[in-house]
């Protein structure tokens, strides 16, 4: 193998860690007002309750659980997808994987902090801790996410311990040779560490899938195990688990759009990675509207009084413009430009991932809400509109995503520069396996 | 100061710097560990409050089960990687005559 050449190949990947411009500082800094004004608007929330936010009864959820399911539901861009692709041994991944990983650890924690801005008081968590009872899908959801965290946690860390000790050969500072000295964990490549190594991916690999398809499973329970009008549903489960990787590919296409124009990483994230990535998320587009409209037609032909309430709330009522919004967003958008491939560029690509994930934002919004306004119990007429405290929360959460993930193309290679150079090896193998067994020379 | 004292004295330096990444390794496995406990108290905690209390107690065995299961895999690899790899990697220090990074990128 020439090492040399291979590493003055990718050379580009240690750029964003060794060098920092003055718009990364910039940006970070726009990006950290925006979180200050959210600190700003939850420490109002602290201070004054949950009477600032449009929450009341009986809608008890709003934004902040949709940002939960919604979180959640992107956190199977990476583990998910990337556990897919490992176990399929589609070689296109290799330089995709990392960057799909990281969306679904940091998503997971935001996923998480917005269950803990829901409960109003924070000390509350520790009742579920102390007193939780396994019957209650809510604690299904503790268990399954916390393992899911681990698991992804593991599943990102397995693959940079190469590149982490690509850097502690190379890197100069003493503080961050010291950290990847520690992170490396003596790594040198020997053909005991790779074979050990490539062995825990592959058990990480068959792990994650059912742990991660049992998440979002479970994060549907949460509705479907209540008897409310248009929740109490059996496919629930995989039309959660459908929309989760539908807006997982979507959030990898914008990650993938933005660091191949940050960090100049054409080489790296080409066309033939959003053409099949967009070709994914064309399946997912049907099989979402296959399941939206298996959902509604069934309720539809029902006909259950409380549930035609909800339903033509979402169709002809208050949430309609979301609902339709949502459709176009989810359907119509991506379908148009997905199923041409004149339009499947990479810029279409990321239109159709933007307008995805805005729908899938609508659509978990559009699940939550209008249900609560028409409980089964007898409440009142009741409405829900977000307030600034909640709007601005939504706004810091993406902020700080955005800030936690600049630092991590900071400190680590967002393209696993050992698993590329790993490909290029192993396809020059394979062309000449191929010459030499069944082609003539 | 001789250059083979020099010698010495970085020699002892190194080592001393390796014997601290060492111990903050074993550290972070411990507080793996100690998740992975927390976790484990946690389920099973749940499953003995629901046979005292009568409470249902074979949806808290299942969970408390698979959870369990869960956990005992990612412990196993967590304790596979950091042995197999730290252990390695001790015999083929730079300092002792071996490679800093085998796939070294020049």
């Amino acid at each position: 193998m020439e090492v040399g050449k291979e590493g003055t190949k990718d050379e580009i990947l240690y750029q964003p860690i060794l060098k920092t411009g003055r718009g990364f500082y910039i940006l970070f800094g726009l990006l950290g007002l925006v979180v200050l004004v959210a600190l700003f608007a939850y420490f109002t929330q602290f201070r004054y309750g949950l009477g600032v936010t449009g929450l009341n009864s009986p809608i008890f959820w709003g934004v902040y659980i949709t940002n939960f399911v919604f979180f959640i539901g992107v956190s199977h861009a990476g583990t998910l997808i990337s556990a897919i692709l490992r176990i399929s041994k589609a070689e296109w991944r290799r330089s995709i994987t990392r960057s799909a990983e990281v969306i679904t650890v940091l998503v997971l924690f935001f996923g998480l902090g917005n269950i803990l801005i829901d409960l109003g008081r924070i000390d509350r968590v520790f009742k579920v801790l102390a007193h939780g009872r396994f019957q209650s899908p809510l604690l299904w959801d503790v268990v399954s996410i916390t393992t899911y965290l681990t698991a992804s946690s593991i599943y990102l860390y397995l693959p940079l311990i190469p590149d982490i000790a690509l850097l502690r050969d190379k890197v100069q500072g003493r503080l961050r040779k010291r950290l990847y000295q520690v992170l490396a964990l003596g790594w040198v490549g020997t053909e005991k560490q790779i074979h050990y190594l490539e062995k825990s991916i592959s058990i990480m690999a068959v792990t994650v899938l059912p742990i991660a398809v049992s998440v979002h499973t479970v994060v549907s329970y949460v509705f479907s195990m209540t008897i409310q009008p248009m929740w109490h549903s059996a496919i629930f489960g995989p039309y959660f688990v459908a929309g989760a990787i539908f807006s997982g590919i979507a959030a990898i296409i914008v990650a993938m759009a933005v660091l191949r124009k940050v960090y100049h990483l054409e080489d790296y994230f080409r066309e033939v990675h959003f053409n099949n990535l967009g070709i994914l998320l064309l399946t997912m587009t049907c099989l979402w509207l296959y399941f939206t409209f298996c959902e509604y037609l069934t309720v539809f032909y029902g006909a259950e009084p409380d549930e035609i309430k909800v339903f033509m709330e979402k169709l002809t009522g208050k949430y309609a413009p979301h609902f339709w919004f949502m459709v176009l967003t989810c359907f119509i958008i991506p379908f148009v430009i997905l199923a041409n491939r004149k339009t499947r560029t990479i810029k279409g690509t990321v239109i159709a991932s933007i307008s995805v994930n805005i729908g899938m934002w609508l659509e978990r919004f559009t699940i939550v809400v209008p249900t609560l306004m028409h409980p089964r119990l007898p409440y009142g007429e009741a409405s829900y509109s977000a307030t600034w405290v909640e709007w601005v929360i939504l706004a810091g959460c993406f902020a700080l995503f955005a800030m936690i993930y600049m630092i991590f193309t900071k400190l680590f290679p967002i393209v696993s520069i050992w698993e590329v150079q790993e490909g290029r090896e192993k396809a020059r193998l394979e062309v000449t396996e191929r010459l030499r067994t069944y082609l003539p020379l | 100061m001789n250059e083979g004292g020099e010698k010495r004295m970085e020699g002892n330096r190194h080592s001393r710097e390796d014997k601290v990444i060492l111990g903050v390794q074993v550290a972070l496995v411990v507080l793996f560990y100690l998740f992975a406990v927390g976790v484990f108290v946690f389920v099973w905690y749940a499953f003995y409050r629901s046979v005292t209390e009568g409470d249902h107690p074979t949806h808290a065995l299942i969970l408390a089960t698979i959870v369990s299961f869960a956990f005992t895999i990612l412990t196993t690899v967590m304790t596979m990687i950091f042995s197999v790899i730290i252990k390695e990697g001790r015999k083929k220090l730079p300092e002792n005559g071996g490679s800093a990074n085998e796939i070294k990128i020049t």
